[in-house]
């Protein structure tokens, strides 16, 4: 027997009535290779804007791609289509192990949102995404000349933000050896020596290269992106209300060059981890996703600014995803946070 | 090899999985389950994408499924250890068979998803003909985290006396594996029944490879065929450990089992060989 692909094919996509959504994989042909993707559209009229959604970087984007599509699927159920897809490099990209770098991600998000415009038939599209993801739609922004950003918790400083890529191991690398009574623990900058000296790291399994380190350091959102007179929303996620440095320059600047930026801050006590492993353990065989609010939030936070007026002028907005755990989605991780 | 990304109906969700076909017949359907801590299907660094790959170039099928509430699935995701997503992993399961026209497979899973294999292999019976765990996790009540090791100092101090005592530590033994059996191992009890049904390896890190002692355990008490036991590497010092050449051990490792245990070819009873795709059938 041959294989029924048209069975498989008629399980590409399903129906959710109760949010008014639809989703369905799409194969993306980039100029790095295939890829797959996820269109999510209102089940109605959809809005004239589409959004491509870009993720993260590293394991970033297996840690965040929850917090994407819980993203997504709140905006078509606003109406607007969102195509998220994997870079190459990732998931099921047609090359898993290739060195995806800033570049390579700018270069498939420009790709991708070529193909957003002939998968969802909208000729306005806006760029997306979280953290490092924030930081690649600016850019494919800046490239395409797109008019529409939402970047939550964006990275601005590549230096900076691949600097705690890899004292984040380190620390991890700390935490194992404390439960192990191991005391010999890299530091971050022996890591950074290592780095150096054997020409990548092993970063939990991703062959991270000094060269991917190097020009994603050189990425600066601040010098980067010099025309941007559209409108976006700029998320901030963190435990206070205290506007983040990082944050604030990247709206001056970006309102500098006339664009209209709205401001939307998601609190949450443990933040600081937005990006890492949000499993945790509860109980000696349940573990609940301590980010199951904050990822409802800040898509309400997205959703607001979309459905505000004047184009988001002058819009402003906290919302408390609080701390506690959600107890429907429970996790088994009797492994602690390093499990699998 | 062609991909096939779906999303299969569940009750209250959709599951995604990734359905990977080889050119030509698939020879069995391989299905790979990652554990629960919230990797999707591709699994970190795209583990479960290479396996499925490099299966298909062998000429099996794969599916890997995302968890509810995780990647592209949608839903609540309730997981306990008592009560792994055997469920959705079956879902998944049965279309990739009715796809491929497979009768034949093999499940592999890693922490929860190597219980969530075991408990699909249980539920598929003899359709499932080849199993492996990699990191095996034996749900233990009693189960001692790092925290409250302090308190197991006194069994510590008995243990270290009835080593030098072999009577009093064969006592101790025969005690110990007669509470663990009874009590707080069902996982162990559904190994050593699945056992009996299909050939099972279990691959570890050299520190988990202390359940070995289970294992031998095992096969005494239930009088079933050997586990094949492997050893995962995992060198170099705390923090500099060569995960990259981990992850190409479970490549190659799941590989050259699943080649092994699923043959192209099946011997009958009466010693005929025959292909091993059945045509399928409406049951599945």
């Amino acid at each position: 027997m041959t294989v029924d692909e048209r069975l498989l094919e008629s399980h590409a996509s399903y129906a959710d009535t109760d949010s008014g959504i639809t989703e369905r994989f799409v194969s993306l042909r980039l100029r790095s290779g295939h890829t797959l993707g996820v269109l999510s559209a209102p089940s109605g009229p959809p809005q004239p804007i589409g959004w491509v959604l870009c993720h993260s970087f590293a394991r970033e984007q297996v840690d965040l791609a929850v917090t994407d599509a819980v993203i997504a699927r709140r905006m078509a159920a606003a109406g607007y289509p969102v195509l998220r897809f994997h870079s190459q490099g990732y998931g099921d990209s047609e090359f898993p192990e290739f060195h995806a770098s800033v570049s390579s991600h700018v270069a498939d998000a420009v790709d991708a949102v070529g193909a957003l415009r002939s998968l969802a038939g909208v000729e306005r599209i806006g760029g997306m995404g979280t953290k490092f993801g924030g930081a690649v739609a600016a850019l494919a922004g800046q490239e395409l000349g797109l008019n529409d950003l939402i970047l939550v918790a964006p990275v601005v400083s590549g230096n900076r933000y691949m600097n705690e890529q890899i004292r984040s191991l380190a620390l991890t690398q700390i935490a194992s050896s404390a439960q192990g009574s191991v005391t010999n623990a890299p530091t971050g900058e022996f890591l950074r020596q290592l780095l150096e000296d054997q020409g990548y790291l092993d970063w939990k399994g991703l062959k991270l290269t000094l060269d991917v380190v190097k020009e994603n350091g050189r990425m600066d959102l601040l010098k980067d992106v010099t025309s941007f007179d559209g409108r976006a929303l700029i998320v901030q996620v963190s435990p206070s209300e205290k506007p983040q440095a990082g944050l604030e320059r990247l709206a001056t600047r970006l309102a500098s060059q006339g664009a209209t930026v709205g401001r939307a801050t998601v609190l949450h006590r443990q933040a600081a981890l937005f990006g890492q492993k949000h499993v945790l353990i509860t109980g000696p065989a349940s573990n609940d996703d301590l980010f199951a609010q904050l990822h409802m939030e800040i898509a309400e936070a997205v959703a607001a600014w979309l459905d505000a007026p004047d184009g988001g002028q002058g819009f402003a907005m906290v919302r408390d995803a609080g701390e506690s755990l959600s107890r429907g989605r429970t996790h088994v991780d009797p492994d602690a946070m390093g499990g699998e | 090899m062609k991909e096939f990304p779906v999303f299969v109906p569940v009750p209250g969700a959709h599951v995604a999985a990734t359905v990977t076909v080889p050119d030509g017949e698939p020879r069995a359907l391989i299905a790979l389950f990652q554990g629960g801590g919230g990797a999707p299907r591709s699994y970190y660094n795209s583990l479960w994408t290479i396996v499925s790959r490099r299966m298909a170039e062998m000429g099996f099928a794969c599916v890997r499924v995302d968890w509810r509430a995780v990647g592209d699935s949608t839903g609540e995701f309730h997981m306990t250890m008592d009560r792994p997503p055997v469920d959705d992993a079956l879902a998944a399961i049965d279309l990739a068979m009715r796809a491929t026209g497979t009768t034949r497979v093999g499940a592999a899973g890693m922490c929860v998803g190597g219980v969530t294999a075991l408990g699909a292999a249980e539920r598929l019976g003899d359709a499932c003909e080849s199993i492996c765990v990699i990191k095996l996790l034996v749900h233990n009540k009693r189960r001692v985290t790092a925290l409250d090791r302090r308190q197991k100092t006194f069994r510590r101090r008995v243990l270290r006396f009835a080593s030098r005592h072999p009577q009093i530590d064969r006592i101790l033994r025969r005690y110990y594996w007669k509470a663990q059996m009874q009590d707080t191992n069902p996982v162990l009890q559904q190994l050593a029944r699945l056992r009996r049904q299909a050939p099972i390896m279990l691959t570890g890190f050299k520190a988990e490879m202390k359940l070995t002692a289970v294992f031998n355990a095992l096969q005494r008490k239930y009088k079933t065929g050997p586990f094949e036991i492997r050893e995962l590497p995992l060198e170099g010092p705390m923090g500099l450990q060569d995960r990259l050449g981990y992850q190409r051990a479970v490549v190659e490792q799941l590989a050259e089992w699943f080649d092994r245990t699923l043959p192209a070819t099946v011997l009958h009873s009466n010693g005929d060989s025959a292909t091993a795709h059945a045509p399928v059938t409406a049951e599945h």
